[in-house]
């Protein structure tokens, strides 16, 4: 069963015309021509619940443009969304009730008072019972240690406490669905990985839905399932992280360290090496996985002389979106 | 040079980006200027003309008055004060200061880019207003002259001040205050408002050691021909003066703001 | 009714945390009392020289006036710096986040910020108030205290509209809350003397377009007992309640407008 189901979803944004220089600037005063951009073109998929789904693309896109269109912040041009059963634009407050956002720029704290105080206001808001309020807060301070920052003011926590209060914040109602948008920006190492933690481990307990758009590779690494990639406002790819590795990421570096001086590597280009640069006695060799495995890279090495190291750079899924975006295949879909 | 006049381009060409902000400014200074004329003439209207110790005002000399400052205040209305705790607040100074410019004269002439837009959209469809409905009088060319003068050196005072009192950022948490301050100053001593010749003795006396009149009061009686010749250059020697005194001063702050910029790290 | 709840916690909340910096409390608030002292000053340095304007004396203005200044700080404290936040919301999308809580965005944003510096403007109208009631021979009864009251709640909705509508600007238009509420100020000029001294046009602006005079114009001819020598009707002397009630509907309609457009233009 699905909990959300987007169908041909389009956006169109209407944008005033601005032309360069002092002239064109006087003839914007009193023109009002408009440039038609398609920020989101005709997408579709359905999300089950306890899914973790990691929404992918370039700035720009059309990840934050979906996104606010399965909140209930904007109205689609044309298509379908529903958020168990209903239009979230259409029923904004009830699904506000089923819904955690989090957007990594941006706080939904207040910005002069203690956390404690806003959560109690967000309790206040979404009617939490006291009971769940406090079994959450108490989760929370666990897991996160917002403990050691609770009563202080937002505008003077470091960004990865306030990120930290924020994640807390959009969970403290135990929504069904979570957005979280870039929630590592910026954030040092641990607490991405707290905060990657955490997501899991609600996720888990709560069956929480999430939807993650991200450019840190690791968060969809560490969290994602299944990923949904976009580019230009299209849908490019659907489906398991693994499977999308396998189509783009054919290609992988082996690094070698060898004791003695190899000046030949005919041989090894003539076994389907695609590119090798060594300084001395380290060799970088790339290859398509397709066509030779790294077993007969190290195999053909060993039998030139003594091998002290290798290591294998397996694939990046950040290169592989990478290559995605250079080019584009529908066929996969 | 040209880099700085690239400055007041910018500035001026942003501005016209955000066309209802035009058309409202214009809308908001007209009013201003009914307001003010409107008032004096329910004033004089009751008695005529009004004897003052500067001579006998007529309306239609206290509307031009009105006309003129409603003028000064377009020309010098600036955001320097609020520009300068933005910039001393969020540390974006030393970003300022590591460039190869001179800071003032960079504020100085994005200050000229918002007052040749403010030149161009709202005084001269003001002063067309003003002399359309109401009619403004002309001083003699040599008059006009001296007004020129006294109101650039006006200006020029008023900058300093706002340099001033925005620099002050460097030692105090926030200068809003100060902004509002500087105005509620300018509301009662520069004759902005109403002609320090309608003042209680006291007034005049206290305004005699500001320098506020000198930005509105000042120039403006000299257009209207109520000072002499005489009274002109001593007009302008205070002027100078006040220019000295508060161009040192804002030199000292500076120095000593920069001093515990650097040596503080703000 | 809930929604109060919220605001009054989250008002306790706000001054609990601003009286932490004291100093900068009582400045803040120190602040508009001078500024609006001035103004009076000047109001009276005029009429010191000119004794009245078109029959209105100086203990009349004074009146007039404080029934727009205590109407402006009570609409302000509560919409002010919520209003004019909204530029800054739109533009950098923030105003996305209100539209994700289970809660009448309007409310929402009114419950993020209050403005302690009107509490300024609310001392000093007092202070005045009960200085030029004292001076003006106005004989009170019962009705007529209910009346006032009834007079000050309708010129805040009257101030309060203006500011939602100005605010709501920015759905429309980047950038325009800062000088259209400066404008907003300049208009309320207008109303600092009696509206009788302009001309017939402004009349009619300040009473049809801009509904200005209902502020403190109008209802205070009835409490000074101004005959009617204006072109328009007696009755407008009544009016200010209602006025302020429909104003306050129309700038609540227009805010609508604005999240609709927002909600499909994005920001």
């Amino acid at each position: 069963m699905s909990i959300i189901k987007v169908k041909n979803l389009s956006k169109e944004f209407h944008i005033r015309k601005r032309e360069d220089g002092l002239v064109g600037a006087f003839k914007g005063m009193f023109s009002n021509e408009k440039i038609i951009k398609k920020a989101v073109n005709n997408i579709s998929f359905e999300i089950s619940k306890g899914e973790i789904i990691g929404y992918l693309g370039p700035n720009g896109a059309g990840k934050s443009t979906t996104i606010k269109m399965l909140s209930g912040i904007l109205v689609p041009s044309s298509g379908l969304v529903e958020i168990k059963g209903l239009i979230p634009y259409e029923n904004r407050i009830e699904n506000a009730r089923n819904l955690g956002v989090v957007f990594g720029q941006r706080t939904q704290l207040w910005w002069d008072i203690p956390i404690s105080e806003s959560f109690s206001l967000l309790r206040h808001m979404y009617k939490i019972p006291t009971t769940k309020y406090k079994k959450n807060i108490e989760m929370f301070s666990e897991i996160l240690g917002i403990s050691e920052f609770y009563n202080v003011a937002v505008r003077q926590l470091s960004l990865g406490q306030r990120m930290r209060a924020d994640l807390c914040a959009s969970l403290l109602h135990n929504p069904e669905i979570l957005f979280l948008d870039e929630p590592t920006i910026g954030l040092d190492v641990v607490v991405k990985e707290k905060i990657r933690n955490f997501i899991k481990e609600i996720n888990k307990s709560r069956k929480t839905t999430v939807i993650l758009t991200t450019h840190d590779m690791e968060d969809i690494e560490k969290l994602a399932s299944r990923v949904i990639v976009i580019d230009q406002g299209s849908m490019m790819y659907d489906g398991k992280l693994d499977r999308l590795k396998n189509i783009y990421g054919t290609e992988e570096v082996i690094e070698v360290e060898i004791e003695s001086n190899i000046k030949n590597f005919d041989k090894l280009y003539k076994m389907g090496v695609k590119e090798i640069n060594h300084k001395k006695n380290k060799i970088l060799i790339k290859y398509n996985k397709e066509y030779i495995n790294s077993a007969t890279i190290i195999g053909w090495f060993m039998k030139q002389g003594k091998v002290n190291d290798f290591l294998v750079h397996g694939i990046n899924i950040d290169e592989v979106i990478r290559k995605m975006y250079e080019k584009p295949m529908k066929n996969f879909m | 040079m040209i880099c700085y006049l690239q400055f007041a381009k910018n500035v001026f060409q942003s501005k016209l980006a955000y066309r209802m902000n035009v058309f409202l400014s214009i809308l908001h200074r007209i009013a201003t200027l009914f307001v003010e004329v409107s008032i004096w003439s329910a004033i004089i209207s009751q008695t005529g003309e009004i004897s003052t110790e500067m001579g006998m005002i007529s309306l239609k000399e206290m509307v031009s008055y009105a006309i003129l400052s409603t003028g000064i205040s377009i020309i010098i209305s600036s955001n320097t004060i609020l520009e300068f705790e933005d910039k001393i607040r969020t540390g974006q100074i030393a970003m300022d200061l590591i460039k190869p410019m001179k800071f003032k004269l960079y504020l100085f002439f994005e200050n000229l880019g918002n007052n040749l837009f403010r030149i161009i959209f709202e005084l001269i469809p003001v002063v067309i207003v003003g002399i359309l409905c109401f009619g403004i009088d002309t001083p003699s060319r040599e008059y006009a002259f001296f007004f020129l003068i006294a109101l650039i050196n006006g200006m020029i005072i008023y900058f300093i001040l706002t340099c001033i009192l925005g620099q002050l950022s460097f030692w105090l948490l926030t200068v809003w205050h100060l902004d509002k301050l500087l105005n509620d100053m300018l509301k009662i001593f520069s004759g902005r408002f109403i002609p320090l010749w309608f003042f209680p003795k006291i007034f005049i006396i206290i305004s005699a050691f500001l320098p506020f009149r000198l930005i509105y009061f000042s120039p403006m009686s000299i257009y209207l021909e109520k000072v002499s010749k005489i009274e002109i250059g001593n007009i302008l020697i205070q002027q100078i003066g006040w220019i000295l005194i508060l161009f040192i001063l804002d030199t000292i702050l500076w120095k000593k703001g920069i001093n515990k910029l650097v040596v503080q790290g703000g | 009714m809930e929604s109060l709840i919220i605001y009054l916690k989250f008002i306790s909340i706000y001054l609990k945390c601003r009286l932490e910096y004291r100093i900068a409390f009582i400045l803040d608030i120190l602040m508009p009392i001078f500024s609006y002292s001035i103004n009076y000053l000047t109001i009276s340095i005029i009429l010191n020289r000119f004794s009245s304007i078109r029959g209105w004396d100086f203990n009349q203005i004074m009146f007039l006036y404080t029934i727009n200044l205590f109407s402006y700080g009570l609409s302000g404290v509560i919409l002010y710096t919520p209003m004019r936040s909204l530029d800054n919301l739109v533009k950098n999308g923030d105003f996305d986040m209100f539209l994700t809580k289970p809660m009448n965005p309007f409310l929402h944003l009114i419950n993020r910020q209050f403005e302690h510096i009107f509490i300024g403007h609310l001392i000093l109208g007092s202070i005045v108030f009960f200085i030029c009631l004292g001076k003006l021979n106005i004989t009170w009864s019962v009705l007529k205290v209910i009346w006032l009251i009834l007079v000050l709640l309708g010129a805040t909705l009257i101030q309060g509209a203006f500011m939602i509508i100005t605010g709501s600007l920015s759905f429309f238009y980047t950038n325009s809350t800062s000088v259209a509420s400066s404008i907003l100020n300049s208009l309320r000029g207008f109303i600092d003397y009696p509206i009788s001294i302009y001309n017939k046009g402004l009349k009619i602006l300040l009473t049809f377009v801009l509904p200005y005079g209902f502020i403190s114009f109008y209802p205070s001819k009835y409490f000074l007992n101004k005959s009617n020598d204006e072109i328009f009707h007696h009755l407008f002397q009544y009016a200010t309640p209602i006025v302020g009630i429909l104003l306050f509907i129309l700038s609540y309609k227009i805010w609508l407008l604005g999240v609709n457009n927002y909600k499909s233009s994005g920001s």
